[in-house]
């Protein structure tokens, strides 16, 4: 990883800690690629957000 | 698969894992694998889904937008150091540096979390219809339905997973178990509604916002246009609006009607109501322009909320953590903040298109009178716009007030001015009939006075300058200028200036007419020529006149000649006191026969008339000496009885009647008659005499003298030429009404005129009485002489059957006749003066009275029985029976 891209996503997670955003630099990281390859941002969020309603309720199972 | 595929996947499944991990599912467990191989599974199909690879690349462009919104929210939610970071953050993001290709994607991926997890937790605030709002509303949809999918197919580890949980749900509180305030509950409900509004189709307030902007401009919208038939902006039928907002937009489009009112006016004469061919006149133009300041104001509010419209309002309620609303749509211009925003312009422009509606049709001063009706308005604000109007407006109006009274000059191509001219009427007319007065043209804030004044202002600078051919005006005019600049100019707030112009101009010009007229054209002059040649105030010149003029006239009209008679005034002219008169009056003086009928002699149709020239015509006009004629034939007829009975009264000369008296009263019963007939002869005479003189005295003295010391006074007093000839026609009119010339008084004139014809053929009669009685005297005189001759010779006076009484010289005949017609006489002018004083009470002017009461001064007409008796002591006598 380079030093600019990991700059950028030192930014990154800074700003999703301002938004609250709640996800992990390596999240991010993997959110990041995602983007770049294309994927509708929007989408991904609802993704991410499913991800975690399923998440919590295993494990609170 | 594709590579790219694969690496999608590879990345997906690396998200499902460390979001399993994070919510606590053992690495090691079974559970795991199968939970993210079924979660992956479900992610890659999303994200390979139509929806997942749709991305919006137009947006992509709006990263400074989105660096902005999202800097907003964190500034709201942690206050405004954060939001600083915040920014800084989206700026280093969006730098260069980064290597990132679709950086806003990354911010927008960042701001869609955020919110799922505001929402999760419910503090999300209402409202998520950005413009990518639609988009994420489908894919929350699809989402949720893959999900379901996933489970039923059994492979999800969480079966009762409650992805049915809808936003109504939501709405009705069914997280208020998890502790959150109710304002978080409001807010979902809020959202879901919002959601519900946009699912059913209806319309973005953004694009409303537009619609109801261009509207207000007066242009067509998208979904509001504009109904020629119902002379409104109305929304399109097939656009899906809420009935909220229906009526916000209902109210909103006012504005735009108002503006297509108010800009309407300011087109050409069609739309404004007045006539092409007169023009609109400079006031219009004023008024127009007046307007389009105005507008300017709104022109620019529309301006810079077009542009807010586009873009979201920054630094809008920053402390947002007490506030939660405005967020999403409420971020932009809504309906609501565009109401409150054009709440100050549709005031503005109701007003105008008040003023719009007041002032058509109309022009020049009728415009400025329609102003200033809605100057006096209650409301402060109203007040000084339609005084800011009405003021720019009577700009040119007042700048031609000050031209007319000034100079005199009248340049109003439009027919504006309260002032009309009449170019066609010749100068000798100027002053009555050249300018008119316009009451329709007269702005209400110059008073009616003031308007007359200002009109007699100009007509006197024209009036010297035309018919007097003064120009001695120019100096005083710059000194009041000077006044007027002195008093803070012409304007319509200042109402002192133009008391001042009017004040100073008048007190000059007023001054120079009646200095021309009176010292270089001698109006006094010609007033008491006219009085003394017309109205026979120097009455040696009549006397005469009728002594050299008597005989002319009693021969037909027709064989009359002017210059003769002209011949015969000069004459008279030369033998009175008038010759020292200067000639510039005496030449006026003319002979004058009116149009005759053949029967008609001299006396009929003889008059004197004075030549009056400019501009004394002004003032002695026509129809001014036609009364004037009037008068002079009515005094002339007085003074002919009177010159009448003058000569009656030579013949019956107290000498000469006593000798006959005495010379007939020897004659027996024919004697006693011709005495008798005598007496009563000098008692007629006697009687008309007094009658002549009592009234030639009320005409002369009490009439002619009375108002001419009231028109003596008032070219005194009076300044201005309206106030002189309104003086003298007062002086006219009084004397033509007392002297019974009155249209009042015909039938009272025409007794008087029955009595006048009584006193002259009395003259007649009298003679013949008078001759019988000298026949008498001679015939007695020449038997004298035969006896006395006879005596000498020595003879008998007298023979058997000559004549030696009176008796005998008396033609009984004639006598009787005469007694006749004397006695006839009598009756009539009994009769006659019975008519006269019976109507005379009936005259409505007081000075009648006074005549009536010196006619029978001594009561003796009353004792007789002729007249209407003791007015006085009648109505005594009806107050004592009333009492």
């Amino acid at each position: 990883m380079s030093d600019a891209a990991r700059e950028t996503l030192d930014v990154a997670h800074d700003l999703s800690k301002l938004l609250d955003c709640d996800v992990t630099r390596e999240e991010l990281a993997v959110l990041i690629a995602l983007v770049e390859r294309g994927v509708n941002p929007e989408a991904l969020a609802a993704v991410v957000r499913e991800l975690r309603r399923e998440a919590r309720e295993m494990g609170n199972a | 698969m594709t590579r790219a595929e694969t690496g999608t996947v590879t990345l997906a499944r690396a998200l499902c894992e460390r979001a399993l991990e994070r919510a606590g599912v053992d690495r090691a467990s079974d559970d795991f694998k199968v939970a993210v191989d079924g979660a992956t599974r479900y992610a890659t199909r999303v994200l390979a889904s139509e929806l997942g690879r749709r991305t919006n690349d137009a947006e992509d462009d709006d990263e400074g937008a989105l660096g902005r919104e999202i800097a907003r929210r964190v500034a709201r939610a942690r206050g405004a150091a954060s939001g600083t970071r915040a920014a800084e953050a989206c700026e280093r993001l969006r730098g260069d540096g980064s290597g990132l290709r679709r950086r806003s994607g990354i911010l927008r991926c960042l701001m869609a979390i955020s919110d799922d997890v505001k929402m999760a937790s419910g503090t999300l605030e209402r409202g998520i219809a950005r413009a990518g709002g639609m988009v994420r509303l489908e894919l929350d949809a699809k989402a949720r339905a893959l999900a379901r999918e996933e489970r039923a197919r059994g492979t999800s580890a969480a079966p009762r997973a409650s992805g049915e949980t809808t936003s109504r749900a939501l709405a009705g509180g069914d997280k208020g178990a998890m502790g959150l305030h109710a304002v978080g509950r409001r807010a979902d409900a809020y959202r879901a509604l919002e959601i519900e509004n946009v699912t059913r189709g209806e319309c973005d307030e953004r694009d409303l916002v537009r619609d109801v902007l261009y509207a207000c401009q007066g242009i067509d919208g998208e979904f509001v246009k504009f109904s020629p038939a119902e002379q409104a902006f109305v929304i399109a039928p097939n656009v899906n609006v809420s009935a909220g907002r229906r009526n916000l937009i209902k109210s909103l489009t006012e504005v735009g009607w108002l503006f297509k009112k108010v800009t309407s006016s300011l087109g050409d004469a069609r739309t404004t109501g007045v006539d092409v061919e007169t023009g609109e006149g400079s006031t219009r133009q004023a008024f127009q322009a007046a307007i389009q300041r105005e507008l300017a104001e709104y022109y620019k509010l529309v301006a810079v909320l077009e542009s807010q419209a586009q873009v979201p309002i920054i630094g809008f309620m920053p402390d947002g953590k007490d506030a939660p609303a405005a967020k999403g749509a409420d971020a932009y211009l809504t309906l609501r903040r565009l109401f409150l925003w054009l709440a100050d312009p549709l005031k503005t422009l109701r007003t105008l298109a008040i003023l719009v509606d007041a002032t058509y049709g109309h022009r020049g001063g009728a415009i400025l009178a329609a102003i200033h009706k809605y100057s006096r308005h209650g409301d402060p604000s109203t007040t000084t716009l339609v005084r800011r109007i009405l003021s720019a407006s009577a700009t040119p109006f007042l700048g031609m007030t000050q031209r007319w009274t000034v100079s005199g000059e009248l340049d109003d191509p439009s027919r504006e001015y309260f002032v009309r001219v009449d170019h066609a009427v010749p100068d000798k007319d100027l002053w009555r009939r050249k300018y008119e007065f316009d009451e329709n043209m007269l702005p209400s804030f110059i008073t009616q006075e003031q308007g007359r004044t200002i009109m007699r202002l100009g007509k006197s600078i024209n009036f010297l300058r035309r018919c007097c051919d003064d120009s001695s005006w120019a100096p005083e005019r710059a000194e009041i200028l000077n006044e007027v600049e002195k008093a803070g100019g012409l304007d319509f707030e200042n109402p002192d200036a133009l008391a001042v112009l009017i004040l100073e101009t008048s007190k000059c010009i007023d001054g120079i007419v009646r200095r021309v007229l009176f010292e270089r054209y001698k109006l006094g002059e010609h007033c008491q020529a006219l009085k003394r040649y017309l109205l026979l105030g120097q009455g040696d010149l009549h006397e005469s006149l009728m002594d050299l003029i008597g005989p002319s006239l009693d021969e037909p009209a027709n064989s009359l000649s002017v210059f003769k008679l002209s011949g015969v005034l000069e004459q008279a002219v030369r033998s009175s006191s008038v010759q020292s008169d200067s000639s510039e009056f005496i030449d006026r003086l003319r002979v004058r026969l009116m149009p005759h009928l053949n029967e008609e002699i001299g006396w009929d149709v003889f008059t004197l008339e004075y030549v009056v020239n400019q501009p004394l015509t002004t003032i002695f006009t026509e129809h001014a000496m036609s009364k004037y004629l009037r008068v002079f034939n009515f005094l002339w007829r007085l003074k002919r009885v009177e010159h009448t009975l003058c000569g009656t009264w030579q013949m019956m000369k107290p000498t000469v009647s006593h000798m006959l008296t005495s010379e007939a009263a020897g004659g027996g019963p024919s004697g006693a008659t011709l005495v008798a007939m005598l007496r009563d002869c000098h008692s007629l005479r006697g009687e008309m005499h007094s009658f002549m003189s009592n009234f030639q005295y009320y005409v002369m003295v009490e009439v002619l003298e009375v108002s001419w010391a009231d028109l003596e006074e008032k070219f005194a007093k009076h300044s201005d030429l309206d106030e002189i000839i309104a003086a003298h026609e007062i002086f006219l009119d009084s004397v033509v009404q007392k002297a019974l010339l009155g249209s009042k008084s015909q039938l009272v004139l025409q007794t008087l005129y029955a009595l006048f014809e009584i006193m002259m053929s009395f003259r007649e009669v009298a003679e013949g009485v008078f001759d019988i009685a000298a026949k008498v005297f001679e015939k007695k005189a020449a038997t004298r002489e035969r006896i006395a001759e006879r005596e000498k010779n020595q003879q008998w006076g007298t023979y058997v059957g000559e004549e030696s009484t009176s008796t005998d010289f008396i033609d009984k005949d004639e006598l009787y006749a005469t007694q006749g017609t004397l006695s006839r006489l009598r009756d009539d002018y009994s009769r006659a003066l019975d008519g006269f004083l019976n109507l005379l009470p009936l005259q409505t002017h007081v000075d009648t009275q006074f005549l009536l009461f010196r006619l029978d001064f001594s009561d003796y007409y009353v004792a007789r029985g002729i007249g209407p008796g003791d007015v006085s002591r009648r109505g005594e006598s009806r107050q004592l029976i009333g009492a």
